[in-house]
């Protein structure tokens, strides 16, 4: 012993100096690993649990689990994936393997485009893909070696990876399951905010239902579907027709619409601008497929029988027409786009003679404009109007039983006084509504008495005049053979 | 033997010289910040690291959301916290605690910093030799004029951008700006309600593009800068400190748009973003219009808290101020503090109690 002790003491003193001379590390880092948006701490299942369930699919069939079996036996997708965090840092692509998004959700009845897929980790990451991300690879994608956008990244496919360079995925870093974009080739690299992580839910999600209408005119406007619904079913514009099927179609009248961009007063009194559409210019109604088809303004002008319906017999529109169909007995078959997504007013395009000649049921709406007023409104209005009959007519014609102070109760048929106050819109300074009769008698009421009463009619008279309705006020205020009104 | 015991001792004389050969072991300080950050965070900790040789900052930058989940989702070791968003700190941190310790994250905050809102644009943008602050709205709505768009989804500058120009639209107009940029440029439309005097804006769940878009949406406000300086887009509205860092022009807006003006906060918060994307179970997605506040902190699992606190004296100090004007990233003064009774003692003499 005594004779191996100096041997002892030098390979001690070796051992000591050799480690003192390495160069000294930082001291580990208390932090995870660089990595993806999505990491978690704690992997969904411990090895020692390889029957656990380790995914739920909720698609349009149902609810389904998978084990990493049942996925592994499913068709195996490979292929490269890498990512590039948001401070451009590259994680380059790898080889991975899993099952691709679309086979996996053909296990719960598919995908349509109607469609979105929300990604889930264990901690409550997700992220909602697209269809078209998640069945035509439609991402934007990077070099790896630049980082710089690339335009052209060849097939991409959507995965859920359980391997990579042929090892399953690190639990401590990865979980069971990662969202991969795979590649053909080691060429592209995507954002890495779709890199999901420690997945362990997939659900299908319905989109379509979310639509909406560019309006395009002096302004632009975007009507969302909720705005358009709140609209035509009671609290704001509804207008409804029956066609020869009797199928009932429900929606929005055309010139209402027209007067959310005609001016930049999209909403409320005088909105539409009738006198600018009595001047003239085109509307352009263009579906989701091009086509399109354009109306004179003077047609469109106060009428509701030219609308833009959203449902018929109370249901969504089909795959065709969806989600805005152009209906209405103003509207000749050929006229009734489908699909409607835009609709452009041209303020600068005078309509063409021949416009208003070729379309049909329209054609007599359209020449009255220029025929003898029956009835003008003018005075402290935001613009001056005027009517034919058959014009009135084409404006909200409503049935009503009223009750006259001297003669008791009759049914008329008219156009509601405040429609026509509406049309024109009045000045803040207006206070009285003003009828004027062909023999010169003056009805003088309170303009807000008249905003106040919801059956004031200007009734259609069996002679072809016009009678003033005015149930709650005494007789006097019931003018007949009314020509004019006036707001003073 | 006497051979022998003289090679010995100088064997271990030189290793004990040796021994004292190596660096001595340093320090780590984990920094994650705001990815608007990544220059003078830079600068700052190159100077930092300079003056302090034992510590090694070790930085990492995201969206401020995602630097808030790693600290209390992710439950990752932090030291230092940085956020373009100072509300995330009381929002996330306070309120959650670490599961270790039972303590909240923290329980204070430095707003250190504030931002503004510019439109970016080089000069080979697109009208570049005609654009000003008075033009900017009808420029970038003109046809074949390409704008950027962070992700609002992801990004607050993206969020922050839907609100600056709701607020040009309600202020100096054209009375539909909005739609001027953003009708019918999504498959599935951002929607506008107003109620009771504030406007909210709702992003979609999928914000995805249609074919034809004036638009060029990208995840992160970095990878418009990139595209702006390669002529693939015209303009983007990004933090006037990026901007300058990166010698890029830009059209300034009113106090009234750039969200960074206090005592704009009244007319800011008359816009609102929520997200139907719910990218997080914690995080409530609806961000209402402020002025732009950076915060600063250090968690309360922070592992080396001392270092953490000497970065954040730092950059409070006449050099780490001077770094940040530099980086044209001005400090407060004074450097405001949330939560001032819980600021460790050493950085009390340098900020102010919040009012």
């Amino acid at each position: 012993m005594k004779k191996n002790l100096p041997s002892f003491i030098l390979f001690a003193a070796l051992v000591w100096t050799i480690a003192a001379c390495q160069p000294t590390p930082t001291t580990a880092p208390t932090t995870l690993p660089q990595s993806a948006p999505t990491a978690m701490v704690e992997p969904l299942i411990a090895p020692t649990q390889p029957a656990a369930v380790v995914l739920t699919v909720a698609g349009s069939d149902g609810t389904k689990t998978f084990r990493l079996e049942d996925l592994k036996n499913l068709p195996a997708a490979e292929g490269l994936a890498g990512y590039k965090t948001s401070t451009g840092k590259i994680y380059p692509p790898q080889k991975m393997k899993g099952v691709l998004l679309t086979d996996l959700l053909d296990q719960t009845g598919g995908l349509d485009a109607s469609m979105g897929v929300q990604v889930e980790a264990s901690d409550g990451y997700a992220m909602t893909f697209s269809y078209d991300q998640v069945t035509k690879g439609n991402f934007v994608t990077y070099d790896p070696a630049t980082g710089d956008e690339i335009a052209n990244p060849g097939n991409l496919r959507v995965a859920l990876a359980y391997e990579m360079e042929g090892k399953p995925l690190d639990p401590q870093t990865d979980g069971n399951l990662r969202l991969v974009v795979l590649g053909d080739q080691p060429t592209q690299v995507v954002d890495g905010h779709w890199s999901v992580k420690f997945i362990n839910k997939v659900t299908i999600k319905p989109m379509a239902a979310d639509w909406s209408l560019v309006l395009q005119g002096k302004i632009i406007d975007e009507v969302d579907r909720g705005t358009f619904e709140s609209c035509s079913t009671g609290q704001c514009h509804p207008a409804s027709w029956t066609d020869e099927k009797a199928v009932k179609w429900n929606g929005t009248p055309l010139y209402l619409l027209a007067g959310r961009v005609d001016d930049e007063n999209k909403h409320g009194t005088g909105a539409f601008d009738a006198a600018l559409a009595a001047a003239g210019y085109t509307i352009e109604i263009v579906g989701k497929d091009g086509y399109s088809v354009t109306l004179d303004s003077k047609r469109v002008r106060g009428n509701k029988n030219i609308l833009v319906a959203n449902t018929a017999d109370g249901n969504p529109l089909t795959d065709k027409d969806f989600p805005l169909k152009l209906v209405g007995s103003d509207v000749s078959p050929k006229e009734s786009v489908g699909g409607i997504e835009k609709i452009i007013l041209h303020l600068d395009v005078s309509p063409a003679p021949e416009a208003t000649a070729t379309v049909c049921p329209t054609e007599a709406a359209a020449a009255t404009s220029n025929a003898v007023a029956a009835l003008s409104l003018s005075g402290l209005v935001d613009r001056p109007l005027s009517w034919s009959l058959p014009e009135l007519k084409k404006l909200d014609v409503v049935k009503a039983t009223v009750e006259h102070p001297k003669s008791g109760k009759m049914d008329v048929e008219g156009v509601r006084l405040n429609e026509l106050l509406d049309l024109a819109g009045f000045k803040p300074e207006a206070k009285i509504v003003s009828m004027i009769a062909s023999d010169g008698y003056v009805s003088d009421v309170d303009l807000a008495a008249v905003r106040a009463c919801k059956d004031c009619l200007i009734y259609f008279t069996d002679k072809g005049g016009l009678n003033a309705a005015m149930p709650g006020m005494q007789s006097n205020f019931w003018a007949r053979d009314v020509e004019k009104i006036e707001l003073k | 033997m006497k051979r022998f015991t003289q090679a010995l001792t100088g064997f271990l004389c030189a290793g004990l010289l040796l021994s004292g050969c190596g660096p001595k072991p340093k320090t780590p300080l984990v920094l994650f910040a705001a990815d608007s950050l990544i220059q003078p965070f830079g600068d700052l900790t190159a100077a930092f690291e300079a003056e302090h040789p034992d510590i090694d900052v070790q930085a990492e930058y995201h969206g401020s959301i995602q630097v808030m989940r790693h600290v209390t989702e992710l439950h990752v070791k932090i030291d230092v916290v940085a956020t373009a968003d100072q509300a995330l700190i009381p929002l996330l941190m306070y309120q959650q605690k670490d599961p270790e310790t039972g303590k909240p994250y923290a329980a204070w905050y430095l707003r250190f910093a504030t931002n503004r809102l510019a439109l970016a644009y080089t000069p080979k943008s697109q009208y570049a030799a005609e654009i000003n602050g008075k033009n900017w709205a009808e420029v970038i709505t003109r046809p074949g004029v390409r704008l950027g768009l962070s992700d609002p989804r992801f990004d607050a500058s993206g969020y922050r951008t839907l609100m600056v120009l709701k607020l040009a639209e309600q202020t100096q107009g054209p009375v539909d700006l909005f739609s001027r940029v953003f009708a019918g440029q999504f498959t599935y439309p951002i929607k506008v309600t107003d109620e009771a005097g504030l406007t909210r804006i709702r992003v979609p769940e999928i914000l995805e593009t249609r074919k034809d878009t004036h638009l060029v949406v990208r995840g992160a406000a970095m990878e418009l800068l990139a595209l702006l300086e390669s002529g693939d887009i015209d303009y983007f509205f990004e933090y006037e400190s990026v901007i300058q860092q990166h010698g890029l022009k830009m059209v300034s807006l009113p106090a009234s748009l750039d969200l960074g003006e206090a005592a704009e906060n009244p007319n800011y918060g008359k816009v609102a973003v929520l997200l139907d994307f719910q990218r997080f179970a914690s995080v409530k997605p609806e961000f209402r219009g402020e002025q732009i506040g950076y915060g600063i902190t250090i968690p309360s699992n922070a592992p080396h808290s001392k270092q953490a606190e000497e970065f954040v004296a730092f950059l409070l100090s006449r050099a780490g101020r001077q770094i940040m004007e530099r980086d044209h990233h001005p400090l407060f003064d004074p450097v405001p503090a949330d939560g001032y009774e819980a600021l460790p003692p050493g950085l009390k003499a340098l900020a102010a109690a919040s009012r």
